[in-house]
């Protein structure tokens, strides 16, 4: 009974931040900002959630199951955003309101990969 | 490489649910296949040294920042303001490039940070901040530091 609040507590949190993400995304006046919200839904959405099921659950199967879809995400999701950041930038969409910026002057050498 | 293929085969057989053999055999052919298709990518071998204790630090340090840089973000989502954004060169002392991708991978992995890009020399990365005001850009400098040294603790 307690375990199935707690469980359901963890998967609302869980939405709440991607749900809070997606406002992020809209609100961001630039792509790189966009890329911090995203992460903040790839990360704690994902963890909460997981949580939550093994949670309900309580089984050895799910628990490994979850550990390994948040193990899956944490790896590729940053990927996904550093490529889409780097690519935003290279590409000119330079951000809104930098302070600085130390990678302006600097030689970037070939366009490779 | 046939370790690295038995180990998925493992993990998939897990992920169905069904200890089978056909699982397993299915398992292992889509790990060769995945694999074959990203070697090329990894060049030599995947590993590095790895050190138990200070992975334990590195992912303590990691989770703080986790959750520390998410609160931050998730109110930044409700309440964008300022322009406090920065692009800072964070010198690189990790030399592998398994450690370089690592650690660009935990700075974009924390909201707040997002690594953009490595220098051609392969010691400095380009980091894409989103609280970086005056008063604490040199504790956002230290922050990246101190995980840097880490994963360097880590993995060299």
């Amino acid at each position: 009974m307690i375990a199935g609040w707690v469980a359901a507590g963890l998967m609302v949190m869980g939405a709440v931040c991607v749900t809070v993400a997606a406002f992020g995304i809209g609100r961001f006046p630039d792509s790189l900002a966009r890329a911090h919200a995203l992460g903040l839904g790839a990360t704690m959405g994902v963890l909460f959630a997981m949580v939550g099921v093994t949670v309900a659950f309580f089984d050895l199967a799910t628990g490994a199951k979850a550990i390994l879809t948040v193990l899956f995400v944490y790896f590729t999701s940053p990927v996904g955003s550093h490529m889409l950041g780097r690519a935003a930038y290279r590409f000119g969409l330079l951000p809104v309101g930098l302070r600085v910026d130390e990678l302006a002057g600097e030689d970037r050498g070939s366009e490779d990969t | 490489m046939i370790g690295w293929a038995l180990a998925l085969a493992l993990v998939w057989t897990g992920l169905q649910g069904e200890a089978t053999l056909a699982n397993f055999v299915l398992g292992f052919g889509l790990a060769w296949g995945a694999l074959a298709v990203v070697r090329p990518l990894g060049g030599r071998r995947f590993g590095t040294r790895w050190r138990p204790v200070p992975m334990v630090a590195l992912a303590a340090l990691f989770v703080r920042e986790l959750f520390v840089s998410n609160a931050r973000v998730f109110a930044a989502c409700l309440w964008p303001q300022g322009r406090d954004r920065a692009v800072i060169a964070v010198p690189l002392t990790v030399e592998g490039p398994a450690a370089i991708a690592v650690f660009a991978n935990l700075v974009t992995l924390t909201p707040g940070t997002l690594s953009l890009d490595v220098s051609e020399d392969r010691r400095t990365l380009f980091v894409h901040t989103l609280f970086c005001s005056e008063a604490e850009e040199s504790q956002v400098r230290s922050g990246l530091a101190a995980m840097e040294r880490r994963v360097k603790e880590a993995m060299e």
